[in-house]
Formats: C-alpha cells, sequence, structure tokens
C-alpha cells in the first residue's frame, strides 16, 4: 500500500513540476514580426476595426480619434505632417501575447465546493479500496 | 439468494472466463502501468464527451467557447481540468509503462506483434495530445499548427490530406476536431482491443530473472488490484484539477511565433532550432528506431545484467530526451516559420 501511495505522490509532483517548469511561456523571446496571414480560415474577429465602416457618420478626413484635437484645417505644412506621422509610428505597438500558464485554482470558481466534495468520494472510495482490498 | 442471483450473472454473462490464470507478480506497479494508462484513457474519454457538449469547433469561436466553459459553466473549470490532466497523467505512465517493456525485455518472441500495437498505440495518444492542444486555439494551438502545416506542406502530395487544401472552405480546426473525438479514438480502441486480446493470448511475460514459472493468480485478482490503481489514478488527476487550471491564453495572433509547446513536444522545439527540418525527421526517426527494436535485437536474454547494449541504448535514449527537454525550456527559438 506504501510503495503505491509513493507512486501517485511521486506521479503527482512529477506531473505538476513538469507542468509547471515546462508548460513552456518562460523566456520567450520578444514577438518577430511576421507578415499576417491572409487566410481567413484563421481570422479571428476583428475587434476594432472598421468599426464606423460605411456607416457615413463620419467622413474620411476623421483620421484622429478620442483624444486628439481634430481642425477643420489643413496641416501647416509637409514637416508637420510628417511629424504627425512620425508620432503615429512611435505609439504604433507590436502586439503583446500574454502567455498561458498553469494557474492556482481560485477557490471562488464555481462550484468549487461540488469538486472538492468529488475529490474526497474518489478519496474515500481510494482508501476503502487499499484498506478492505475486496477480491485482491 | 444474492449468492444465487451472483451465480447466475456470472454463468449468463461468461465472467467465469476471466478466471484464468495470470502471473502472480501482475499484482505490482510496474506491471500494472499498462492497467493505469488505460484507466486514464477512460476518464479521457468520458470528460472528452462531457466537454464536446460546451465546444465550439470553430476558429472564431473555439477559444471563447473554452473561456466561457471555465469561466461560466458550472464544474466547466474543474471538468477541463479533469481531462488535461488526465492526458498527463497518461503520458507519464504510457512513459513509464514502455520503459518497463523495454526494461523486461517483454516485447521478445512471441510478443513482437504486441509491442508494434503498443507503438501504434502511443503515436495515436500523441496524435491526440497534439490535436488537444490545436483545439484550445490559443497562440500555442495556432503556432502548433502553423509547424504542423509547415511539415505537411514540406511532405508534397503525401501532406496535401493534412493541410486546408485537402477541403477548401472547411476550417481545419473543425477537420481536427472530428480526428480528436471521433478518428482518433476509434482507431485507438480497436488497436488497444487488440492489445490486450494480445495480453491474454500469450499471456503476461514471466520475471525477466526467473528461474521457475511464476506462482499463479486468477486475473480477477488482478482486476481488482487494476481497480485500486484506477481509483488512485482518479484521485490524482482530480486533485491535480482541484489545485491547478490548465493554460488557456487569449485568441491567436497570426504571424507571431512567442510560444514554446506543451512539454511533451518540447523535445522537438529543442531540434528544430538546431536544425529546423528535425522537425520532418526526428518523429519518423523514433517511430522507425521503436519498430525495429524486436526486429534487430535477437538477443534471447531477458534480464537486464545480461543486455549491456540494450540498457545502454534505454538509458542513452532517456538522457538524450531529458536533455532535450531541458534544453527546450531553456533555450529561446532563432527563427520564424
Amino acid at each position: 500500500m506504501n510503495r503505491f501511495c509513493l507512486f501517485i505522490a511521486a506521479i503527482f509532483i512529477f506531473v505538476a513540476q513538469n507542468a509547471m517548469a515546462h508548460t513552456g511561456h518562460k523566456d520567450e523571446s520578444k514577438p518577430v514580426p511576421v507578415a499576417e496571414s491572409s487566410d481567413p480560415m484563421y481570422a479571428t474577429e476583428k475587434k476594432e476595426s472598421d468599426a464606423f465602416g460605411g456607416s457615413g457618420l463620419f467622413s474620411p478626413s476623421d483620421l484622429f480619434m478620442q483624444g486628439e484635437v481634430v481642425t477643420d484645417k489643413p496641416a501647416a505644412n509637409e514637416a508637420t505632417q510628417m511629424e504627425v506621422r512620425h508620432k503615429e509610428n512611435a505609439d504604433h505597438k507590436m502586439p503583446e501575447v500574454e502567455s498561458a500558464k498553469i494557474k492556482l485554482v481560485e477557490t471562488s470558481s464555481k462550484g468549487y465546493g461540488i469538486a472538492a466534495g468529488i475529490t474526497l468520494c474518489v478519496g474515500l472510495l481510494f482508501a476503502g479500496l487499499t484498506f478492505i482490498r475486496p477480491g485482491e | 439468494m444474492n449468492n444465487g442471483l451472483t451465480k447466475t450473472l456470472q454463468d449468463r454473462l461468461g465472467i467465469h472466463l476471466l478466471d484464468y490464470d495470470i502471473p502472480e507478480h501482475s499484482n505490482s506497479i510496474k506491471y500494472s502501468l499498462g492497467g493505469m494508462t488505460l484507466s486514464s484513457f477512460g476518464l479521457l474519454l468520458i470528460s472528452g464527451i462531457l466537454l464536446a457538449q460546451f465546444f465550439i469547433p470553430d476558429p472564431e469561436r473555439a477559444n471563447r467557447s473554452l473561456q466561457y466553459l471555465t469561466d461560466q459553466v458550472y464544474l466547466g473549470w474543474f471538468l477541463r481540468g479533469i481531462h488535461f490532466w488526465a492526458g498527463e497523467v497518461l503520458t507519464v505512465t504510457m512513459t513509464l509503462h514502455v520503459i518497463r517493456v523495454f526494461f523486461t525485455a517483454s516485447y521478445k518472441n512471441p510478443r513482437e506483434i504486441n509491442w508494434l500495437i503498443g507503438i501504434g498505440i502511443m503515436l495515436m495518444m500523441v496524435t491526440l495530445l497534439f490535436t488537444g492542444t490545436v483545439l484550445k486555439w490559443d497562440q500555442e494551438a495556432y503556432e502548433a499548427l502553423a509547424h504542423f502545416l509547415w511539415v505537411a506542406d514540406q511532405m508534397g502530395v503525401f501532406g496535401l490530406p493534412l493541410t486546408e487544401a485537402f477541403a477548401q472552405g472547411v476550417p481545419l480546426l473543425n477537420r481536427i476536431y472530428m480526428a480528436h473525438i471521433s478518428l482518433l479514438p476509434i482507431i485507438a480502441i480497436m488497436m488497444i482491443g487488440l492489445h490486450l486480446f494480445y495480453i491474454k493470448y500469450h499471456k503476461l511475460s514471466q520475471l525477466p530473472d526467473a528461474t521457475k514459472p511464476a506462482k499463479n493468480i486468477p486475473f480477477t485478482q488482478h482486476m481488482a488490484y487494476l481497480r485500486r490503481s484506477g481509483a488512485g489514478i482518479f484521485l490524482l488527476i482530480c486533485l491535480l484539477a482541484l489545485t491547478l487550471s490548465p493554460p488557456l491564453g487569449e485568441e491567436p495572433i497570426l504571424g507571431l511565433e512567442v510560444t514554446k509547446p506543451p512539454w511533451q513536444f518540447v523535445w522537438i522545439y529543442a531540434l528544430e532550432n538546431v536544425w529546423v527540418p528535425f522537425l520532418i525527421v526526428a518523429p519518423p526517426v523514433i517511430v522507425g528506431f521503436l519498430v525495429a527494436i524486436p526486429i534487430v535485437d535477437q538477443n534471447k536474454q531477458r534480464y537486464w545484467k545480461r543486455r549491456p547494449l540494450a540498457m545502454i541504448v534505454l538509458i542513452g535514449f532517456i538522457l538524450i530526451f531529458a536533455t532535450l527537454i531541458i534544453w527546450g525550456t531553456i533555450t529561446t527559438m532563432t527563427h520564424s516559420m
């Protein structure tokens, strides 16, 4: 019995530490910019793109959105326009991917008590089979 | 009355046929690793059927359906945890089972065919693991699929059935889902059935160092042991699911390559970092090596001390894999697909 319990504990430790250590999202390199696939098969919903497209609510000159001053006057000169473009480029960041990792389960998860109860029942079943050993 | 009912049921169901003799050492951990793997597989099937009720196999909704399952559905997080951890435990027990069979030379005459069937089952399990990784459709899944498609593309006409071009207009994720929930499990179940049949037919192998035939026990006694070990495996999986939630990222950003594969595949990631074509070469070489073992190894000895070359190969194999897994974990990718 002890050997079996030790075996189960060993697997638990092995799996858990492997999972924590190797699920593979540490020391990641910075995102490598690669041309985005144009295949619509994998395209996920573009959350913000085209939000106002074709609605006619905004004129084509409405390039600036919230928090930016829009004037009716054209840019004073080409240098100013360049400056605006530089600023836009500087503001543009590569999308950051949040690594998926194994996390501790929160006790506030829906049905946590029931899950703990199921685990307890399985534990009792295992304990019962280990002590009584019916059929062995 | 109870005895009478039991006897009638045993008679009608033919349960007495399970009372055949097997060696006594079957009731030990190392000779029950296959049974433990089967327990995990059974749990994967049941939890997979339940998970399928909530999963939408569409690239635009797959990830969100899983997010919804884990966040909103009552016990959804636990169900997904059971499925994930059963897969992890299965990987460990299956690997230990293969090592045990090699260590005790149980693949030798007359059990060569069963070794090959076992390799086939292992391939099915690895494929199920891979397709399961892709189905969650986060960044890790997308990148795993991108690598797979690259390999399929390199295989030319042989890889065509594995690409989008084979069934244009049908999302590949949909086809992968079909493979994951029907094609692969059906093949795996049939192979497991065949595996069990040949275990019965050739009987469990004797201990390698036995000088006389082992004492026998009825198979039903071994079933009782397997029932207990199965309960232990279930408990372990429940404990893991209760404490650690499986990784699930957001929807993928196409074109990026920033994640690493799960630890079961990270060795190939390390190899790929050395030489990209390893991605194509390594899997068939390893499978070919495993298939060749019972054909090449004609040494009649089964005790490990009398098989030094086999032991060197085994230790070398384990060391290489362990090194690659560690290396793959700490290294960073120097190229992109």
